[in-house]
C-alpha cells in the first residue's frame, strides 16, 4: 500500500482511495478513515453527545448494552462490540475479553500474570485484565 | 508434525544439558554426604539410582517445560504437573529398592513411634511428611521467583507498548 500526501493551498481535506476492486478490505479502510474525523454518538443519561474515539479508554458490553469509558465519564452507545471491532482501527483498539475492547494508546503499563493473563493499567489508574484467549493477539501486535 | 520437529532440537538440547547438570551436582552431593558420614565407598546401587533419578527427572522437566507436548500451558500448570509427576516417579523408583529419602539422608530418621495418635502418625509417615514439605517449599520458592521474573517481564512488555505507541504517533504526524 502506497501512501501519498499532496499539499494544495485552499483545498479541503480529501482522501481518495485508488484500488483495483472495492472489496471488504477497502471498505474497512474507508471505515477507519471515516472514523478518524468523526465521533461516536453516546448517551449520557438523557443527553446525547459525541465522543472522539481517541478519548475513549475502553468499551464494555454489559447486559446486552455497550458502554464507553473515558477518563471522567461512562456513556452508553448504540453499537455492539463486534460492530465496533469492524469500525475501529485494529492498530489502536484491541479486543481483550469477551466483553471489552481497549484503546491501546491509553494503556500506561502492562504486566503478565501467573495465570497467563496480562494486567493493563490505564492512564487513569484503572486496571483491566487481558484474558488468556486475547493475550497472544496483543503480543503479536507489540511483537513480543 | 512440523511443530513437533520444530521443538525437538530444543527438547533434546535441554535433555542433554539437564541430565549432565543434574548428574554432576547430585554426584557431588552424594560424595559430600559420604565424606560427612565417613563413608569409604559409593555403591553401584547408589550410582545407578542416582543416574535413573537424574534421567527421569530431566526427562520429565524437558517434556513439561518445553513446547514439545504442551504448547500453550502456563507456568503454574507446568510447575504443578512437574512436581506431581516427579514425586510419583521418585516413589516408584525403585519400588523394591532403597527408599529415595533414605538414600538422600543416609539412614532412616530415628523416630520413636507410640505415645499419642499424632506422634504415631508423624513417626510412621515421617519420610513422606518431609518429602511433601520439601515439595511444598520448592513449589512456593518457584512461584516467588516467577513472581519477581514476571515483574521484570512487565517492564519489557511496557517498553514494547511505549515503542508501539510512539510509532503510531510518528505515523500520525
Amino acid at each position: 500500500m502506497e501512501i501519498q500526501i499532496q499539499e494544495q493551498a485552499d483545498s479541503p481535506l480529501q482522501v481518495i482511495i485508488r484500488c483495483t476492486r472495492a472489496d471488504e478490505r477497502i471498505r474497512r479502510l474507508r471505515s477507519h478513515i471515516a472514523l478518524f474525523d468523526s465521533r461516536l454518538q453516546a448517551k449520557d443519561g438523557e443527553a446525547t453527545c459525541f465522543v472522539d474515539a481517541c478519548e475513549v479508554l475502553y468499551f464494555e458490553s454489559v447486559d446486552n448494552r455497550t458502554f464507553l469509558y473515558t477518563v471522567d465519564a461512562v456513556m452508553e452507545i448504540r453499537q455492539r462490540l463486534y460492530e465496533l471491532e469492524l469500525l475501529l482501527s485494529e492498530r489502536e483498539f484491541l479486543r481483550i475479553s469477551k466483553s471489552q475492547i481497549v484503546n491501546i494508546r491509553k494503556i500506561r503499563s502492562l504486566r503478565p500474570e501467573l495465570n497467563r493473563t496480562i494486567l493493563a493499567t490505564m492512564c487513569n489508574g484503572e486496571k483491566l485484565s487481558i484474558s488468556r484467549k486475547y493475550a497472544p493477539a496483543l503480543r503479536r501486535l507489540l511483537q513480543i | 508434525m512440523t511443530q513437533f520437529k520444530q521443538y525437538l532440537p530444543q527438547f533434546l538440547t535441554w535433555l542433554r544439558n539437564g541430565f549432565a547438570f543434574c548428574t554432576t551436582w547430585f554426584l557431588l552431593l552424594l560424595l559430600a554426604l559420604g565424606v560427612l558420614h565417613g563413608a569409604e565407598t559409593v555403591t553401584m546401587q547408589a550410582l545407578v539410582h542416582l543416574l535413573l533419578w537424574c534421567a527421569g527427572g530431566s526427562l520429565l522437566f524437558c517434556l513439561i517445560f518445553t513446547k514439545l507436548l504442551l504448547r500453550s500451558a502456563g507456568f503454574t500448570f507446568r510447575l504443578t504437573l512437574f512436581l506431581l509427576l516427579a514425586a510419583g516417579y521418585q516413589f516408584l523408583l525403585p519400588i523394591y529398592g532403597p527408599n529415595p529419602l533414605r538414600f538422600l539422608f543416609g539412614k532412616q530418621f530415628p523416630m520413636q513411634y507410640g505415645g499419642t495418635q499424632w506422634e504415631y502418625f508423624v513417626g510412621a509417615n515421617f519420610n513422606a511428611i518431609v518429602f511433601v514439605g520439601i515439595m511444598a517449599v520448592l513449589f512456593l520458592a518457584c512461584m516467588v521467583i516467577y513472581h519477581f521474573y514476571s515483574k521484570k517481564k512487565g517492564t519489557l512488555y511496557t517498553e514494547a507498548l511505549r515503542r508501539y505507541q510512539e510509532e503510531g504517533e510518528n505515523a500520525a504526524v
